[in-house]
């Protein structure tokens, strides 16, 4: 209860006193269980989530009103299917419940976000990172992950700051919109960087373009062979990233300095699924542990860490980001109805236009699209099975092993 | 047979009236009943909540698209796996009408639905004379092919960033239905669906479609033109997904390709129409409501099993009812012979 006091004060600039306890508070979630991101991102997601919420609770939930309120976690498995994230949040309406985290990924969210501005439900989005879900207008969809524009860019800007920094890069892309978008800023920033994208600048949008959720990447690869590229990217999520490591190698496309993947490699499940070959490869993260940030429900970034791989059995070298994600999501909806002083959707809404607070995921505000902007993103590369942060380098705890091939 | 099928053509006044004379309390009830739940479920709407209708709105859509498929695979017995080909073209149709050229959703799918008869006429002449599973493998293939080509036309349909159907304010063609709307619309769709595959099953048409799956070198023998019947099938059978296609669209408002040429819409219609009995209009009707309703209720029951738990049970229906379960029920109703097991042996056996 002190603890909330706490938070309540340092986060929102005051708040009143609590008496008693108060009816709960329902955030409700359509999650992946099953289906393609069931075993991993869905997974991490909703871990995420459940941890923010026991955590809550631990500390004497929410303070409004008065009073103090558990909160009360709502899921869902949407089966990795948009429409079914969409159905499940109009039946979450029907229940009376208007507070919602998103679902994972863009496609999820971006069928949601809709539902939601016509529901007048609020969602913190904490796993949709595609910028076209905040191209529409929506009011009540919020991110607290930064968009994907700066998943490629991210990367690019790590390898241009190593020695020496690589000439050419490839990239492959997912058919996604999320990695298409990605892939595209990556090679407005690759070539501002002074590098050279092969095999062709548009590449990304036809010959090295893959389809989503792939496991047979093998012809973005042969488009690849010719041009040797120093680093070859790929914009995608864990099944293309996976398949498109190992059949370089059954295919004998080896780039001269290394990979590196978005969303995939500071994930438990890719280094799982590749082993040794997972060595050396570089991927953006939206969170690292070495991150000066805290807040009084988590604490420090390192301590989230723990607390977390300790919860939920994971090593310390190697853990999930999407679930900091999920808990800064469902921290930012906490925050915004302690600022509201209700659970009206409306005020929280108004409260999350208004959310200035630094958390263990760093600082979360909102432009007035519903992004998270100010939040840098981070890159990660695996070395001997750990998550070892390289960029930016006041964050790195070690030196990038360069080139990243032998 | 040979002499139904060689009847002389006879104008459609005329067929009403023999439809109007023959109709009797034991033929019509079917068609009663179907009123009577078309009505009922026009009354349901005022006393349900607004997510539950979106999910009778899934409902009805799987209705739709379980018929669809039955006219092609069950009544025909061409098992195509490629119609979410249909269903995304017509998606696609409507929303690159109502983005790019802000065509009303009115105009734009009648659009819809030719587009898709022209890609099903188009791939289905080649295609068709293919039969079993070189067929089922040619039309998989084509709808990944009309996958890719959309995904691939990005200056028209968005690409794989996907497309949005503008529906606030001034920029929207149409007003958006809301979900009272879109259960009214996908309500219909299952009703004129079901009327349609009832009309097609009692028509010299439906008779030819049989023929032809039951031996299709004999129908060709007492004079049916068996491609004619073939690509007339496929065609209509594509016109009702591609409807439903652009419906879903406009309800959806934004998707990517991966959303509206999933395959798991077109395995979904084969397992509804397998496990609801396939050449029957019942089948395909429990079928889709069944299923859907089954998924549903074991998603938010069960968790993380549901899928497991709703694979099981769809390989218990198929192993234990071959046949389906509306044509198992009907049969045993007839023969007031009830046993499973004596309806595994005389499938399996």
């Amino acid at each position: 209860m002190v603890a909330m006091a706490v938070f309540v004060s340092a986060a929102c600039g005051g708040g009143g006193t609590t008496s008693g306890s108060g009816s709960n508070v329902t955030f409700a979630a359509p999650v992946s269980q099953t289906g393609a991101f069931g075993q991993a991102e869905g997974l991490y997601t909703l871990q995420g989530y459940k941890f923010c919420v026991q955590t809550l609770n631990s500390k004497g939930g929410i303070s409004y009103g008065g009073q103090s309120h558990q909160v009360k976690l709502v899921i869902e498995d949407d089966q990795s299917v948009a429409a079914t994230s969409a159905q499940i949040v109009d039946q979450f309406h029907d229940q009376g419940d208007k507070l919602i985290l998103s679902p994972y990924g863009s496609a999820g969210t971006t069928a949601v976000a809709p539902v939601v501005e016509r529901n007048a439900q609020v969602m913190v989005d904490s796993n949709g990172a595609d910028t076209a879900i905040f191209s529409h207008g929506y009011k009540n969809t919020f991110a607290v992950l930064s968009p994907s524009s700066s998943y490629v860019t991210s990367i690019i800007d790590a390898l241009s700051a190593l020695s020496p920094a690589p000439k050419t890069v490839a990239i492959i892309a997912a058919s996604d919109g999320f990695s298409q978008h990605a892939a595209e800023q990556g090679v407005t920033e690759a070539k501002a960087k002074g590098m050279t994208v092969v095999p062709s600048a548009t590449a990304y949008t036809s010959s090295t373009k893959v389809t989503a959720n792939a496991t047979d990447v093998s012809s973005a690869l042969i488009a690849i062979k010719g041009t040797n590229p120093d680093v070859i990217i790929i914009s995608a999520h864990l099944n293309e990233a996976v398949a498109a490591v190992k059949q370089a190698s059954e295919l004998g496309v080896k780039p001269k300095d290394g990979f590196a993947a978005t969303v995939a490699p500071p994930t438990p499940a890719f280094i799982s699924a590749l082993g040794k070959s997972s060595e050396g490869i570089f991927g953006s993260t939206q969170w690292v542990p070495e991150i000066s940030a805290s807040d009084p429900v988590f604490g420090s970034a390192h301590e989230f860490l723990t607390n977390f791989t300790n919860t939920y059995g994971w090593s310390s070298q190697q853990y999930p980001y999407q679930a900091a994600d999920a808990a800064a999501g469902c921290e930012a909806l906490a925050l915004a109805i302690e600022k509201a002083g209700s659970v009206d959707p409306a005020a929280v809404r108004t409260a999350l236009v208004g959310l200035k607070a630094d958390t263990f995921y760093g600082h979360i505000e909102f432009d007035s699209t519903g992004m998270n902007t100010s939040k840098p993103m981070y890159v990660i590369q695996i070395q001997k099975s750990a998550f070892v942060t390289i960029y930016p380098s006041n964050l790195a705890t070690k030196q990038a092993i360069w080139p990243a091939v032998s | 047979m040979a002499e139904i099928l060689r009847g002389r053509a006879r104008s459609r006044q005329g067929l009403f009236r023999e439809w109007i004379r023959t109709r009797t309390p034991a033929n019509s009830w079917p068609a009663l009943v179907g009123l009577a739940v078309f009505v009922a479920m026009l009354g349901l709407q005022q006393l349900i909540e607004p997510g539950t209708q979106r999910l009778l709105t899934s409902v009805f859509l799987f209705v739709a698209l379980a018929q669809a498929w039955n006219i092609i695979g069950g009544y025909t017995g061409y098992a195509s796996f490629g119609q979410v080909a249909f269903f995304g073209l017509g998606a696609y149709t409507v929303a690159v009408l109502m983005n790019s050229y802000h065509v009303s959703f009115w105009a734009a799918l009648p659009v819809a639905v030719v587009v898709g008869v022209v890609f099903a006429v188009a791939i289905g002449v080649p295609l068709l004379r293919l039969r079993g599973h070189y067929f089922a493998i040619a039309t998989l293939g084509a709808a990944e092919g009309a996958r890719e080509v959309i995904n691939n036309l990005t200056s028209v349909t968005g690409g794989g960033g996907g497309i949005t159907i503008p529906t606030f304010g001034t920029d929207a063609p149409t007003p958006y239905f809301g979900k009272p709307g879109f259960y009214l619309a996908f309500l219909v769709l299952a009703a004129v669906s079901v009327a349609l595959a009832t009309v097609l099953a009692r028509s010299r048409f439906g008779y030819s479609m049989v023929a032809v799956h039951e031996d299709e070198d004999a129908a060709g023998a007492i004079g049916i033109n068996t491609t004619v019947v073939k690509v007339v099938a496929f065609g209509v059978s594509a016109a009702i997904v591609a409807c439903a296609g652009a419906f879903y669209a406009f309800q959806q408002i934004e998707f990517y390709p991966t959303d509206v040429f999933d395959a798991s819409f077109t395995v979904l219609m084969v397992i509804m129409v397998v496990i609801g009995g396939s050449g029957s209009v019942g089948g395909p009707l429990v079928g889709a409501v069944g299923l859907q309703l089954l998924s549903q209720f074991l998603r938010v029951n069960l968790g993380s099993f549901n899928q497991l738990i709703f694979g099981a049970i769809i390989v218990l229906v198929v192993v234990f009812f071959p046949q389906g379960v509306v044509i198992y029920v009907r049969d045993a109703w007839r023969t007031r012979h009830f046993s499973v097991l004596d309806n595994v042996r005389r499938y399996r056996l």
